[in-house]
């Protein structure tokens, strides 16, 4: 089997945008990518699964109007296809009085961002190896347990190009993998979780997460907790889904143009800790690099919290120009059905502290261990609420020890009281993905923490 | 009913992995006093356990109460894997639901 994708003979997007009728611009996308992912579960790989696809998205402007067609095919033949039928559909569209036009071609591109081509370049024989090495650790550390979860291996070709000159291609190169052991036949069941992600293939660690997963199932039967709430510690995992809806609520450049964000109130206040920074750094080689947005701007290191300061949204073209502020290069693609948020920091970094995970857990008097949270959504926009049930992992601290495994909780909490609770961060990081977002984080400690309900395990 | 709460049209969803607690966010809510819609509500949520929940079910509308829903994007599996799902449903009610503001 061929190790690589061959990609596949694509039109000259410049030729394609230069023939735009007078008056008519746009910029144009074309996505390569190559991924295999191999399931498992019942300790058994049960799913593997090699992709290789090609997605073309043109947007045209026509009298500030734009439209956006999507399809498959990179010839020129597909492009012009693609053009007619955006610049067709731009003609129903509303006026954009603020859009900015497309990104300059302008300037010079900071340094490369960091990409594994062994990664990229993976068999899926050699993802199979990372999925195996996985599920034997889990197995020879937790015998008789079940054991589920996934690897993922693969990287893109991303190349934009638009009207006004810009013509950028980069690649990213992907690893991520979760693991979910379980005793299914305790009464209640119990689990343990860990993930990772990583743009070398080579340092995910299966390993590791394999070990951890076990360690984190418990081994006695978990006991009812009353609801109410608690000083906790939140596994990096917490962290992160924490993150995420905090980029979604505070610093999603559509809550800001239509005035429901979290953050908004609070530009420049203090919302955290100075203790707390918090960075979206799509450069940095500690997240999975993203060269240029989807519209092409370069990508740049920008602060969202920085000691405790919350900083501005994030902008795409459009949004930068409804709003007025600089462009910060977090464009999705335009058709993006999840576009609700606009565009969202998607490269976060969590600053770390000096503690590990034990400190965490002995600074914390009474409280609750949290690995990770499970179907989180929101409540409240405006306030930040949210709510999940905790998972995989939650343990009772009292005096300082992991005294018995608790049975899982829901919280209804803001982000904002969980942000300004925070009195300790870990000094290990790890990096998560899901959805095209990653977020670096440690374990953390907060104050308080509102748990609104329980379940029966 | 003498007292309630009227909901319609969730707009925020959460339940555990085995599907028993649960918590609803709807777009619209108005109390119910002595039979009658009253003022509106504000973000009203509910919550509880799905056995007792539908344990508490005393009453079903008719067929000019029922809809088709559906949603083009059920998530399902890891990394995520994307389903189309529909079920119809008509108005119906249940007594002591644990319902509050969000």
């Amino acid at each position: 089997m061929p190790r690589r994708t061959s990609r596949p003979a694509e039109g000259d997007l410049r030729t394609v945008l230069a023939k735009l009728p007078a008056g008519t611009t746009g910029d144009v996308r074309v996505i390569t990518s190559s991924s295999t992912t191999i399931r498992f579960a019942n300790g058994r790989i049960h799913q593997p699964h090699l992709e290789r696809a090609t997605h073309v998205s043109f947007r045209a402007a026509e009298g500030g109007r734009l439209a956006t067609a999507t399809g498959s095919d990179p010839s020129a033949a597909g492009l012009k296809a693609l053009a007619l039928t955006a610049r067709s559909l731009s003609r129903v569209a509303p006026v954009e009085q603020k859009f900015p036009g497309f990104a300059s071609p302008k300037g010079r591109g900071p340094s490369r961002t960091v990409y594994s081509k062994t990664t990229a370049d993976l068999s899926p024989e050699e993802a199979t190896h990372l999925a195996e090495e996985l599920l034997d650790t889990a197995a020879a550390e937790a015998p008789g347990s079940r054991v589920a979860g996934f690897v993922h291996v693969g990287h893109d070709v991303l190349h934009v190009a638009n009207s006004s000159g810009l013509d950028r291609t980069t690649e990213h190169s992907l690893a991520y993998a979760n693991i979910l052991v379980r005793r299914p036949e305790h009464d209640p069941p119990v689990s343990g979780w860990s993930e990772g992600a990583h743009w070398d293939a080579a340092r995910l660690e299966p390993a590791l997460l394999g070990r951890e997963a076990a360690e984190r199932m418990a081994r006695t039967t978990p006991q009812p907790v009353e609801p109410g709430a608690y000083p906790v510690v939140l596994r990096s995992p917490a962290v992160a889904d924490l993150l995420r809806f905090l980029a979604h609520l505070g610093f999603g450049a559509n809550g800001e143009v239509e005035g429901w964000s979290c953050l908004g109130r609070f530009r420049g206040k203090k919302v955290a800790p100075a203790s707390v920074t918090l960075l979206d750094d799509p450069r940095s080689a500690e997240t999975i690099p993203q060269a240029i947005d989807y519209e092409g701007t370069w990508t740049a290191r920008t602060p969202l919290i920085e000691k405790g300061v919350a900083g501005n949204v994030v902008t795409d073209l459009l949004t930068s120009g409804r709003l007025g502020r600089r462009l910060t290069g977090h464009a999705l693609p335009p058709e993006a059905p999840w576009g609700e948020y606009g565009p969202t920091p998607s490269r976060m970094i969590l600053g770390k502290g000096d503690a590990d995970e034990d400190e965490l857990v002995r600074e914390t008097r009474r409280g609750l261990l949290v690995t990770r949270f499970h179907y989180v959504r929101v409540v409240d926009p405006g306030r930040g609420v949210i709510t999940g049930m905790t998972r995989d992992g939650t343990y009772v601290i009292e005096n300082g020890e992991l005294v018995r495994p608790a049975r899982n909780l829901r919280f209804t909490e803001s982000v904002l009281t969980a942000l300004k609770g925070i009195t300790l961060l870990g000094r290990e990081r790890r990096t998560y993905f899901d959805d095209g977002s990653a977020v670096t984080a440690p374990p953390v400690a907060v104050r308080a923490f509102r748990f609104t309900s329980a379940t029966l395990f | 009913m003498k007292e309630g709460v009227y909901l319609d049209m969730n707009r925020s969803w959460s339940i555990d992995d085995r599907r028993l607690n649960f918590q609803f966010g709807t777009e619209f809510g108005r109390r119910i006093v002595r039979g009658e819609l009253g003022g509106m509500v504000r973000n009203p949520i509910y919550s509880g356990m799905t056995p007792a929940f539908w344990a508490s079910m005393d009453a079903v509308g008719d067929r000019s109460t029922r809809h088709l829903w559906g949603l083009p994007n059920c998530g399902k599996g890891q990394p995520i894997q994307e389903a189309r799902v529909s079920h119809a449903a008509p108005i119906a009610r249940f007594r002591r639901v644990a319902v509050r503001g969000g």
